[in-house]
């Protein structure tokens, strides 16, 4: 079930949202859990059984450790690293490893696995990192297990966070799972709402409006397809995937605003970069923190003693990971190493390049970098995406006047590129704060409403209009 | 004070999300049903394997998403946004002209020429209707090629100019009027009557939201139809009067059918819709025709309108030459069910009408497969005489000049060699003298 679904907005949200409200402040949690139960049966029905044991084993674990001495939970922490890997790599990456053991061998020496289609391994990458994230803070004391079976399931499978984020720390989510009432007012529920129907309209209003014409234009026929177009195309991926995946976060901190849950930022304009190591403090904040916290800065401690070397290979390490984790195949991976080879340039000499060349360049210049990896983010394989790199770098143009892009397109696409900039600045920012941080004053509230009403209304109407596009008479 | 506004505001939000499901379970607000054709999704029976492959879940939620509560104001809402902002038509095909005039791809395509099937395949096609003009003729079945108006042709100046820089030098339209006519094909071209009455017409004939003929337009369309017929049949048929014009700012029928189908919030402007009340002279001396009508959406209006069963002796109508239709309430059978030549040989009238956008198919497979079975007709009749019969008939002929210029003009026409022509002639001479 998708946040931007009817069944989502107009069923399981209202009647979620009621139960919560209406119940008892004790029970509120358990209505939460019970939510996210259902969120996840409907979308993983027999997966929901792989979570649940895994919850289970993780939650023990952390009381386990509790008990033990230092090279007890060190011992207990890592038998839990392994088999929350190992599950991560039996249910997320079994299909990648079989292509590449059957291209290796030349034939299909592997065949399907008939139980896997019934698995849908919902939001697992997300689970699997919260989980470790909690064993490794256990472990190193930065925060106490839950002690009741029901808080740690919340903490691990709350809907709005389930599928993309944002990935919490325990040390931010057991205080509020034992007591919220602080945050659980009017302000943050209508705060919470408007933020939700924002991050609702940059999905359907502009992510999707994008995803159409870079679905169609990536479809072309390499003949087609000329320098300026593979560049809108790209440039339009590079809003899609912002306002999209920002969106969503929008909507999940929305959420929680809306129940109490005060969720971490996961987006600071990541297109105002002035370097790729910058740009991983904007981007999907709360992955790069983890990545930060839980692999490269434990690889780093490891390879102390090789100096720059040791940095460079763990960064290059942590962005195979990172590339890797978003989904399984060689593109994600190249990406993970495109961005892992700038992050390492820029602890070699780079940012020092950067800062000298002025912010202008150094963000244009990170702009380019960022777009030309996302071409191996969207591209299906390796061919399309060489065909897309050389397209863009090769100069050609077709001549082609009407590229059968329309003005809704040219609109949302201005409009993206504006917003995707403009709380960099001061004004951006003080508008940003007062949607997003402060309290409205009344009539701020009242205008912001209107507004609100409006982009409901018109994603209600995107929404319920996909796949109604009417023929004025049937034509056999 | 300003916390019980903020909760207000707050019970206004939740109502956003509940009171369409509400609607959906008690339909408390009438809602304007939605325009135009499409298909909604059923609700799903429920079924272990397909829950736990997601398929239910996927088919619940499109059937959700069909059915929610005020699904049509929330559409209009979009679609109006989108029209009104980008000027972009969210339904299929649509495109959006000058001062609000909608239009179909197809008749666009077909006025720049950009669906032009070449000369080759028309010329053909004309010869193969020529061919069944003259025997139809002989059979005393008159074939009738109506070219009803197009909105393209009729509101050129409101075609987006993008459009336009495409146009081609040869459209269907223009070819098949003018090779039809040089082939000396029974014609009737309403498309240019249109155009010649644009200016002068006291009532619209064409409007910006619909894309077939105004109910005005029809109406005298259908009378010079029938003044056609009677110069045909050398009797004339009912004659039709109008006696009064309604005028209205609400539209009927398929006045303003793109419109409709465009789902928006607001109406677009408009001229006044001109309604006639028709009332049909059946005096003495008239004689209704039967008639076979294999036409597109077009001949809608009129077949609905129920005035051909005052006209005609029986309107057969072959929609898309796919659906037929009869105007004395038999149902509705499909075309392939019916022996075609037995079916045209009962008629006094075959009219082929099609407009402009669907000239790139004109016919439907109706033309070939009357001409294929009237060959095989040939071929049957041949097995009735001997050979040494059909050869002294085809002497005959041949040893009279001016039958034999005749007979190479025919040949001509019906892109046949002289000798079939010269033998399909003496095969139809010995029949009749056999009728006879």
């Amino acid at each position: 079930m998708v946040f931007s679904s009817s069944i989502f907005l107009l069923y399981f949200l209202p009647v979620f949202l009621l139960v919560y409200y209406l119940a008892d402040n004790k029970y509120k949690n358990y209505v939460a859990l019970a939510a996210s139960l259902a969120f996840f049966v409907w979308g993983a029905p027999l997966f929901i059984f792989v979570v649940l044991g895994s919850v289970l084993m993780n939650w023990f674990l952390g009381r386990m450790m509790e008990k033990q001495q230092d090279a007890g939970k060190k011992n207990l922490m890592l038998a839990g690293l392994i088999v929350n890997i190992l599950l991560l790599i039996v249910f997320q990456y079994t299909g990648f490893i079989k292509e590449n053991l059957n291209f290796l061998a030349g034939s299909a020496i592997v065949g399907d696995i008939p139980w896997m289609k019934y698995l849908v391994p919902l939001g697992f990458s997300f689970i699997t990192f919260h989980q470790i994230s909690y064993l490794v803070d256990v472990r190193r004391e930065t925060a106490s297990p839950f002690r009741r079976l029901s808080d740690y399931a919340l903490f691990i499978l709350y809907f709005p966070q389930l599928i993309n984020g944002p990935i919490n720390r325990v040390a931010e989510m057991a205080p509020q799972l034992a007591d919220r009432s602080a945050n659980d007012h009017i302000d943050n529920r209508l705060a919470g709402f408007i933020r939700f129907v924002i991050g609702l309209s940059k999905k359907v209003l502009i992510a999707n409006v994008l995803g159409a014409e870079v679905d169609r234009i990536f479809a072309m026929p390499e003949a087609q397809l000329d320098t300026p177009l593979a560049w809108i195309a790209i440039l339009a991926y590079a809003f899609q995937i912002y306002f999209d995946f920002s969106g969503y976060s929008d909507m999940a901190i929305g959420l929680g605003k809306m129940t109490g849950f005060i969720l971490p930022e996961n987006f600071n304009s990541p297109y105002t970069a002035t370097s790729m190591t910058d740009f991983w403090r904007r981007w999907h904040m709360s992955l790069s923190s983890w990545l930060r916290d839980y692999l490269f800065m434990p690889l780093s401690v490891k390879m102390r003693n090789a100096g720059i070397t040791g940095v460079v290979i763990s960064v290059m390490i942590t962005f195979l990971i990172c590339g890797m984790w978003h989904q399984p195949g060689w593109t994600f991976i190249v990406w993970g190493a495109w961005h892992g080879l700038w992050l390492a340039l820029d602890q070699l000499f780079l940012l020092k390049v950067l800062k000298k060349s002025g912010r202008i360049v150094a963000t244009l210049f990170t702009f380019l970098i960022t777009t030309v990896g996302w071409v191996f983010f969207r591209a299906e394989d390796f061919q399309q995406a060489g065909l897309f790199l050389r397209r863009m770098f090769s100069f050609v143009y077709n001549g082609v006047a009407d590229t059968g892009l329309r003005a809704d397109f040219w609109t949302v696409f201005a409009l993206a590129a504006v917003f995707s900039v403009v709380s960099a600045f001061k004004p951006g920012r003080k508008l940003e704060m007062m949607v997003f941080e402060k309290r409205m004053k009344l009539i701020q509230l009242i205008i912001m409403s209107c507004i609100i009403i409006i982009l409901f209304i018109l994603c209600m109407g995107s929404i319920s209009s996909s796949g109604f596009i009417p023929f004025i008479y049937n034509r056999f | 004070m300003d916390k019980r506004i903020r909760q207000g505001v707050f019970v206004l939000f939740m109502a956003l999300l509940v009171l369409p499901a509400v609607q959906f379970k008690f339909n408390l607000v009438k809602m304007r049903p939605l325009g135009g054709t499409y298909v909604y999704e059923e609700r799903p029976s429920f079924t272990k394997k397909e829950w736990l492959k997601g398929e239910y879940q996927e088919k619940y939620a499109r059937y959700i998403n069909d059915h929610i509560g005020f699904r049509e104001f929330f559409l209009r809402s979009f679609n109006q946004f989108c029209f009104s902002v980008f000027s972009i038509p969210r339904a299929q095909q649509i495109i959006v002209g000058k001062n609000s005039t909608l239009f179909e791809l197809n008749y666009i395509r077909d006025y720049t020429g950009t669906s032009f099937r070449g000369k080759e395949v028309i010329n053909e096609q004309v010869a193969k209707l020529r061919f069944l003009q003259d025997t139809m003729n002989q059979q005393g079945v008159k074939l009738i090629l109506y070219f009803a108006p197009g909105k393209a042709s009729f509101f050129p100046e409101c075609i987006p100019q993008r459009y336009l820089d495409s146009m081609q030098a040869m459209s269907n339209y223009r070819y098949y009027a003018q090779t039809c006519r040089e082939a000396g094909l029974r014609c009737f071209d309403m498309n240019a009557w249109f155009v010649s009455q644009k200016n002068k017409s006291p009532y619209p004939l064409y409007h910006r939201g619909g894309i077939h003929w105004s109910s005005y337009g029809w109406t005298l369309a259908l009378d010079s139809l029938c003044r056609f017929m009677g110069q045909q049949q050398g009797t004339p048929l009912p004659q039709m009067e109008i006696t009064e014009v309604q005028l209205s700012d609400t539209a009927r029928d398929t006045d303003n059918d793109i419109e409709k189908a465009l789902n928006l919030l607001c109406g677009l402007p408009h001229d006044q819709y001109a309604y006639p009340l028709i009332k049909i002279n059946e005096g003495e001396n008239v004689r209704k025709p039967s008639v076979l009508i294999v036409a597109d959406s077009y001949w809608w209006n009129v077949f609905s309108s129920g005035n051909t069963l005052h006209v005609f002796d029986g309107c057969d109508f072959w929609y898309y030459n796919t659906e037929v239709y009869y105007d004395d309430g038999r149902p509705m059978v499909a075309a392939d069910q019916l022996n075609i030549l037995s079916e045209v040989q009962k008629k006094d009238f075959v009219i082929i009408l099609s407009t402009e956008a669907n000239l790139f198919n004109f016919g439907w497979g109706f033309i070939e497969k009357l001409y294929d079975q009237y060959h095989q007709g040939w071929s049957a009749l041949a097995s009735e005489f001997s050979e040494e019969e059909i050869r002294g008939q085809v002497e005959y002929i041949r040893n009279d000049p001016e039958w034999m210029s005749l007979i190479e003009e025919k040949a001509k026409a019906n892109l046949v060699p002289v000798d079939t022509q010269i033998r399909n002639d003496a095969l139809y001479i010995l029949s009749q003298r056999r009728k006879e």
